[in-house]
């Protein structure tokens, strides 16, 4: 099966921080996509990263 | 002297107790070290309520009760008991304990016999400062799992009686004799070394003796030649050191995480025999030490249902594992076995489901060597249910339905990859460890992790294929984590093992996100290779604690704790370096404290940016009262600081004009930077070109953002290089604007000529026309 990467980064505008990240599907599932579609999911993945980073008191565990 | 107990019996201590007759009046003294005591037909009930001693006890023919509370009595002396008896209890007699030991101390060579009576006692101690010798004359019970027979001197015959012991100890290089015969021994403690027999001193008589260990989480620690040993315990059953042994059993419990757990080798003269409880509550051999193999030499094997790691089968057996009961796991790192044949299995289901189940496999529950497609399922929650071993490569490409993988009930490991798919979900705080031995990836596809991820892949590697992301800790043991510059968010990050291991971060932010007063990120350097001096580590929430960066005196990129609210101290230890800090906060005061007497080294010029506001300071000190030293590989440039103990070396460092000298320091300028011409570089998006350029007005030129701060009106009155010429201080290698222009432009306008050969102006219109999206302000 054939995949592809899809690398991105998108820097925060508020912090200057940068977020790396990837969608990684099959090739066949990538090309359905559409752009906006694509867009659409690496803006969410900023934002889930976004939403992480700034509420602590929901992340569990610890050294 | 002989003692008896009298009829109206009392206090072993009283004096009022004990006759010098059967029977007697009260005619002597509480026993002593050099008494033979008696209880017998004659005598009343006895209580020890305080320390006791006698040469010996005989309660023959005693009927009463001999109350022990948690008093030691302590038998012996120089001289053999009366008739060679250390201690005769008897079935008529009653004999009541809480914890009460026995110390066996007769300096006596010769050997003297104890029987139990079939009594129960608490913990027996073996302790002759020479000679001694002790003889059982009967089986023997301990009361509690905790009780412990020792023998710490002397020579101690177990006679070939049946035992039921809490332990055994004998952890000492005293010189001492332990002689088993045909002695059957059952262990009942637990989580503990409940067989500990130090490497020296002793002489081991137990060829045909056969010991079982029923504690669960039990250790086996002896040397030497054994008959037969049964670990029948759930959990980790542990063998510490070499040993031989007739026969060797491993049994599981009804758990999915027993394991035997080798620190050294076996060897069995006759069969190793290992029997998981069912195919998926099965036994983990493995070696205690990841990577180290551990052989097991048999003449002959007898194994079900169990999955072997760092193992090497050895002797006359045939370890072709290929066909048994319930399968052969391969873990990796074994040789000498035959395993059974890695097995893609595929997972079908539309609802909850457990990985146990074997009904939803392609044709087994994945054996650690299998791979694992999940590409069936479409909805529902997937448990791993306890099962501490999910397979090979676990893909899930192809899943619909947005499954559930939940991690409960035990800490699952993977040997090969992960492949998630976006819309899934990981519940459950349970650890993942990573245990592949070859190249292996991650990829998270943006789901989250629910708890800590550890890496322990001897030999193996994993690189990222998309940012991780995680609401537990990351801790990397063994092997390669490579990040491939993508995002990890974590709560803490663990590197403290020695082993060998290689952490590459590339540009990876990599973001802790603990909420407490932590060491978030705590490495040791040795057996590491790190690649992290293009790196971001951020420390986010905010908090009054103190936070610890333990770097080992590695290279990193840059350190960023600028949540702004954020009290807590942040400790720095270790002779780092870094690209860079950011120490930002304008809302309060905090401190960023270094190790006295480390060097800290800063790559880039303003790299230091550590800064407070009026009145809201930040702190640079040291955590003890001596200094650290901060050393600049270029200028830096600060404000709002207090500084302590800290010494700057290398390029100028200038704490700021707001900034107070709390003493200690030294190369730190208290003054404002000299003025300079170095620009910044501004990245706008081409919007924001377009838009600044339809106003120019709001464009500041060079010229008159220099004379500005110049002080010069108008700002046209002299030209930028005559400005120039008025700054004081401008370092020889300062760069002009149209030069820094220049640089930034040369390959994307293919220039030829030298930087002189442009002006600003020149350069700038070349840029619009050339429809380049940077925009290049000069600020002082």
């Amino acid at each position: 099966m054939l995949f592809i990467q899809d690398r991105f980064t998108i820097t925060d505008p508020e912090t200057g921080r940068i977020f790396s990240d990837a969608i990684v599907m099959p090739k066949e599932e990538y090309e359905a996509m559409t752009p906006e579609h694509i867009e659409l999911e690496k803006e969410n993945r900023f934002q889930n990263w976004k939403h992480q980073i700034a509420n602590p008191a929901e992340i569990v565990g610890g050294e | 002297m002989q003692k008896f107990a009298r009829a109206a019996g009392g206090n072993w201590n009283a004096d009022a107790t004990w006759s010098s007759t059967s029977g007697g009046a009260a005619d002597t003294t509480a026993p002593t070290a050099a008494d033979d005591v008696f209880l017998d037909g004659n005598s009343g009930n006895v209580t020890i309520t305080a320390t006791a001693f006698c040469r010996s006890l005989n309660c023959t023919g005693f009927t009463g009760t001999l109350t022990h509370n948690n008093f030691e009595l302590t038998l012996g002396d120089g001289t053999a008991g009366a008739s060679n008896i250390a201690l005769k209890l008897v079935a008529g007699m009653t004999y009541t304990i809480s914890t009460a030991p026995l110390k066996f101390v007769s300096t006596s060579a010769t050997t003297q016999t104890i029987d139990f009576g079939g009594k129960t006692t608490g913990s027996i101690n073996f302790d002759a400062s020479s000679g001694g010798s002790w003889q059982f004359d009967s089986n023997h019970s301990q009361q509690f799992s905790t009780n412990t027979v020792t023998l710490t001197r002397g020579t101690l015959d177990i006679n070939g009686k049946t035992c039921s012991w809490g332990s055994f100890n004998s952890n000492n290089s005293n010189t001492r004799t332990l002689i088993l015969g045909a002695a059957s021994i059952t262990i009942n403690g637990a989580s503990a070394t409940t067989w500990n027999i130090g490497s020296t001193g002793l002489t081991l008589s137990a060829a045909s003796s056969t010991i079982t260990f029923s504690g669960a989480t039990s250790t086996f620690q002896s040397a030497g030649t054994y008959g037969t040993i049964n670990m029948i315990g759930s959990g980790q059953a542990q063998v510490n050191l070499g040993f031989t042994c007739t026969n060797f059993t491993r049994t599981g419990s009804g758990a999915k995480t027993d394991t035997l757990n080798l620190a050294a080798n076996i060897t069995c003269t006759g069969t190793f025999t290992c029997n998981g409880n069912s195919t998926t509550n099965r036994v983990h051999v493995k070696s205690s030490s990841l990577g180290t193999s551990r052989t097991i030499t048999a003449a002959s094997i007898s194994i079900t249902q169990s999955d072997f790691e760092d193992i090497t089968g050895a002797g006359a057996a045939s370890w072709d594992l290929s066909a048994i009961t319930g399968g052969s796991g391969d873990c990796g790192g074994n040789s000498g076995i035959t395993f059974n044949p890695p097995t893609l299995q595929t997972a079908t289901m539309s609802t909850n489901s457990n990985w146990d189940n074997v009904a939803i496999w392609t044709s087994r529950v994945p054996l650690p060597q299998d791979d694992v497609s999940l590409s069936g399922i479409t909805g529902g929650q997937l448990a791993t249910n306890g099962m501490p071993r999910l397979g090979k490569n676990i893909d899930f490409t192809g899943a619909t339905g947005s499954p559930t993988l939940a991690l409960n009930i035990a800490n699952p490991t993977i040997y090969g990859s992960l492949t998630l798919v976006s819309g899934m979900t990981i519940t459950g705080t349970n650890i993942i460890t990573f245990a592949g031995r070859q190249t292996c990836t991650i990829t998270p596809s943006g789901v989250q992790f629910s708890g800590q991820l550890t890496f322990s892949a001897f030999g193996g590697s994993y690189q990222l294929q998309s940012a991780l992301s995680t609401a537990g800790n990351i801790t990397l043991n063994n092997g390669t984590l490579d990040t491939n510059s993508f995002n990890v968010t974590c709560t803490t990050f663990t590197n403290t093992s020695t082993s060998t291991r290689s952490l590459l971060l590339g540009t990876t932010t990599w973001t802790s996100v603990v909420s407490g007063a932590f060491t978030f990120w705590n490495t040791t350097a040795t057996g590491l290779t790190l690649s992290a001096a293009d790196s971001t580590i951020v420390l986010t929430p905010a908090h009054a604690g103190t936070r610890t960066f333990n770097g080992a005196g590695l290279t990193y990129g840059k350190l960023d704790y600028t949540v702004s609210g954020s009290t807590g101290t942040c400790v720095i230890t270790g002779s780092n370096s870094f690209s860079g800090i950011d120490y930002l906060d304008s809302s309060n005061a905090r401190s960023l404290l270094f190790t006295a007497g480390t060097t800290t080294t800063i790559r880039n010029a303003n790299g230091f940016n550590v800064r407070g506001t009026s009145g809201k300071l930040i702190s640079v000190d040291s955590v003890t009262a001596a200094t650290h030293t901060l050393s600049f590989l270029g200028e830096q440039s600060c404000d709002y600081l207090n500084l302590v103990n800290s010494v700057a070396t290398g390029s100028p460092a200038y704490a700021g004009a707001n900034s107070t000298d709390g003493g200690g320091n030294s190369g730190w300028n208290f003054t404002t930077p000299p003025s300079s011409i170095l620009g910044s570089i501004i990245l706008e998006s081409m919007d924001q070109v377009l838009s600044r350029m339809a106003n120019l007005s709001t464009v500041e030129t060079p010229q008159k953002i220099i004379a500005s701060r110049l002080g010069i009106s108008p700002y046209t009155t002299l030209s930028v290089q005559h400005m120039l010429a008025r700054i004081q201080g401008v370092p020889a290698t300062a760069k002009t604007e149209q030069e820094l222009w220049y640089s930034q432009l040369r390959s994307s306008l293919g220039l030829t000529k030298a930087w002189t050969e442009y002006t600003p102006q020149h350069l700038l219109n070349m840029a619009r026309n050339a429809g380049l999206t940077i925009v290049q302000t000069v600020g002082v």
